[in-house]
């Protein structure tokens, strides 16, 4: 099957949004702990990609 | 987030790595310079679940006392410029409309990209930045709508495009909906670049 880049695209875009609402939506300590958890693997991978392996 | 007046956001959100980079960064670059954060960070601020390499700050132009004034302290804080080694050439490049990067001693990222203003779309940035203030310091952004409007006419990637959808739906009820299409038109026109 062929990758579908727009599809994927509008899939990302809905999720963006999706979370976004939830974020409008609740306490800003419950949408951070989630968002803390992304934001720091990412950036301690980035910044040492090795030791995350 | 409480909105405390039309240019005042109280985020009780729990700090991130990159939250607590641009809190200690901006504590010192505001002793020297106005300044505002725009772009990518913005929308990570208020939620956006992404990382970045680095943060843009745009800082009102500084004699070459200020930048060596401020640069010191930086030094003292343990930072140093990641893409220029000389204090002359950093103010060169400032002067000439383009970025240096500063970063913690012996790391790369994130780092901030540092720039004078250039346009009047940067001098407006500054002039009409909302302060947010969390429990760990306080920080002055780009307003919104501005910020939107920059993602989608200018820089268009998916990332951008995805960003300014996080924003327009985190602050719908907030949004000066007047003030975002003038920028939209601007922005398209080409008007203020």
């Amino acid at each position: 099957m062929l990758f579908d880049k727009e599809r994927n695209r509008e899939e990302r875009l809905k999720f963006v949004e999706l979370w976004a609402e939830y974020v409008r939506t609740h306490s800003d300590r419950e949408w951070s702990r989630q968002q803390k958890i992304v934001v720091d693997s990412q950036l301690k991978n980035l910044i040492s990609p090795k030791s995350q392996k | 987030m409480k909105f405390i007046d039309k240019k005042i956001i109280k985020l009780d959100k729990i700090p991130t790595l990159l939250d607590k980079f641009v809190i200690d960064f901006t504590k010192i670059l505001q002793k020297h310079s106005k300044y505002v954060i725009v772009s990518g960070y913005v929308s990570i601020l208020f939620g956006r679940s992404r990382a970045t390499e680095d943060i843009d700050i745009i800082v009102e132009k500084m004699s070459k006392n200020e930048f060596y004034n401020f640069y010191s302290d930086l030094e003292k804080n343990d930072y140093w410029c990641v893409n220029i080694k000389n204090k002359d050439e950093m103010l060169k490049m400032l002067e000439d409309g383009l970025a240096v990067r500063f970063a913690k001693k012996r790391n790369i990222i994130p780092n901030v990209e540092f720039k004078f203003v250039k346009n009047s779309l940067d001098i407006d940035a500054i002039k009409t930045s909302l302060n947010v203030i969390m429990s760990t310091g306080k920080i002055k952004i780009s307003n919104i709508e501005l910020q939107i409007a920059y993602k989608e006419k200018i820089l268009k990637s998916d990332k951008d495009l995805e960003d300014a959808k996080h924003l327009e739906t985190v602050f719908k009820d907030r949004i000066n909906n007047k003030l975002l299409e003038k920028y939209r038109r601007c922005l398209s026109e080409d008007v203020v670049r």
